[in-house]
């Protein structure tokens, strides 16, 4: 389970999250909705320890990331892009990734064959195109088999096939017990996939709660999400 | 549980091995200074054998217009010549060791890795410097052995080396570890590769020589404080005790420094 807990943030005198808290549970999919710089990638990376909050608590199974041993073993993360040097080769930088953790090498090639990337194994990241960064990211979150995924964006710049896929995907990983939290400024593509909704705008949590929940009396979960991040778009 | 924590060590020293196993730039900067330092200082020493007429030790400029130095160079000190090519690349090793985690996300995967900072610094710090010492033994002690053997019957035996050789390789070796390492510093304070070349490189390339002729108090800067330890002594550079102590407190002021941002920063 991941909880959050009363987490502050700013950049500079901006404060950027205003003492949020959520909570993403085992055996679900959790959409993390909000227009771009509502806070949401913020937010994850203080989860994952690389921004640091003024003052609350992001935990993970009850432990901070930087508790965690062999964090990628209980966590898969994957940020905007693959993160990942571009004269590298696809291989060689997940390879690095199971060095640190020490996971078994084998696992290198499994993951490029779960993303569809088994075939561009040698090639440098440099010459992939965005989506294949994307699903590099994704494979290097599920190097460790983690039971809990943390992804930022992952549907950024996935061509349809890649969006059904890790749509599927995902469902899997949540039908096998697993926690995954997944941000997105796109609603319908979360819409049909996410058990539980945390709706952040301005720095601070609108919603949370099933996607029914969420939805209420509106047709759809867009009209909800534009109900609370933004009135005036509404017809 | 000595055990694991042993294998733990050894995982993050792996990850950085095949970091630098796996980026051109990385491992091509030591074999190219070892390459460019061994051979030129050979050819160097031929020329020096064959512009003294085979007389190293009786030749100078006065005698021979050919020759750059007022004296002759002790033959302790001879093969060190090269020394400035070698420190080049290893400051821009150190520097582009540095950038290349702030590049493309790289630092985010490193961190999502291995979340404990002050650990992960230390130990890139650490390989980077084993890395570059360790080229430095293989560029400068095998470009000292070729040097002797250029000078022929003028040279010292490479197997005889008095300890003043070994001195001046160990003292080459201190000097390019701790520019590699203020330049690995700077770049992390940084968070590029850029801003130590621009530092660090004038300095090398004389900068801080010259300075020390207008400002006596230059002498405490890297790399001319550490120019006794594998030159003559000169009366303006420091003594080559006190100039290691001053090189080894560069770098730890440095490498700490950077090792504090870069655990209290976002990244």
């Amino acid at each position: 389970m991941i909880s959050i807990e009363h987490i502050r943030k700013s950049h500079g005198r901006r404060e950027v999250l205003h003492g949020i808290s959520f909570q993403a549970q085992p055996a679900r999919v959790t959409a993390f909705l909000g227009p771009n710089g509502a806070g949401k990638s913020s937010a994850l990376r203080i989860l994952l320890g690389l921004d640091r909050a003024a003052s609350g608590l992001a935990l993970i199974d009850g432990k901070r990331y930087r508790d965690l041993s062999r964090p990628m073993r209980t966590v898969g993360a994957m940020f905007d892009g693959p993160g990942a040097s571009a004269g590298r080769s696809a291989r060689d930088h997940l390879r690095w990734m199971c060095t640190s953790n020490g996971i078994a090498l084998s696992r290198v090639s499994e993951v490029l064959a779960t993303v569809g990337l088994e075939h561009h194994a040698k090639d440098k990241v440099g010459t992939f195109s965005l989506g294949m960064g994307q699903r590099l990211g994704i494979a290097s979150a599920l190097l460790g088999s983690p039971a809990t995924l943390v992804l930022d964006e992952p549907t950024n710049g996935l061509d349809p096939d890649g969006l059904r896929w890790l749509r599927s995907f995902l469902r899997g990983q949540a039908d096998a017990g697993h926690t995954v939290l997944v941000s997105s400024h796109l609603i319908t593509e979360m819409a049909d996939l996410a058990d539980d909704v945390v709706v952040i705008n301005g720095g601070s949590i609108v919603a949370t709660g099933s996607v029914a929940a969420v939805r209420g009396s509106r047709p759809s979960l867009e009209h909800a999400f534009f109900a609370l991040t933004d009135p005036g778009l509404l017809p | 549980m000595n055990g694991l924590l042993l294998s733990a060590a050894a995982h993050r020293v792996g990850v950085e091995v095949v970091k630098f196993a796996t980026t051109t730039a990385l491992w091509l900067l030591p074999v190219l200074t070892i390459a460019l330092t061994g051979s030129l200082t050979y050819l160097a020493g031929l020329s020096e054998v064959a512009a003294t007429g085979g007389d190293l030790a009786g030749a100078t400029s006065a005698t021979n217009p050919q020759l750059y130095s007022a004296q002759p160079l002790p033959v302790e000190y001879q093969g060190f010549d090269m020394m400035n090519i070698g420190l080049i690349l290893m400051i821009a090793l150190g520097a582009l060791y540095a950038g290349s985690e702030y590049r493309n996300g790289l630092l985010r995967s490193s961190l999502i890795a291995d979340p404990h900072r002050l650990r992960l610094f230390a130990t890139r710090a650490a390989v980077l410097a084993v890395v570059v010492a360790v080229t430095a033994i293989v560029a400068m002690g095998g470009g000292t052995v070729l040097r002797h053997l250029a000078l022929g019957d003028q040279g010292l035996a490479p197997l005889a080396f008095p300890p003043l050789v070994w001195r001046n390789i160990g003292g080459v070796a201190l000097t390019w570890t701790v520019l590699a390492l203020l330049a690995f510093a700077i770049g992390v304070l940084a968070r590029n590769a850029i801003l130590p070349l621009v530092v660090i490189v004038p300095l090398s390339v004389g900068l801080g020589d010259f300075l020390i002729t207008l400002w006596a108090p230059a002498r405490f800067v890297p790399p001319a404080a550490g120019a006794s330890l594998y030159t003559p002594a000169d009366g303006t550079h420091l003594a080559a005790a006190a100039g290691a102590i001053v090189l080894v407190a560069w770098a730890g002021v440095a490498v700490v420094l950077a090792g504090i941002v870069f655990r209290r920063r976002d990244a």
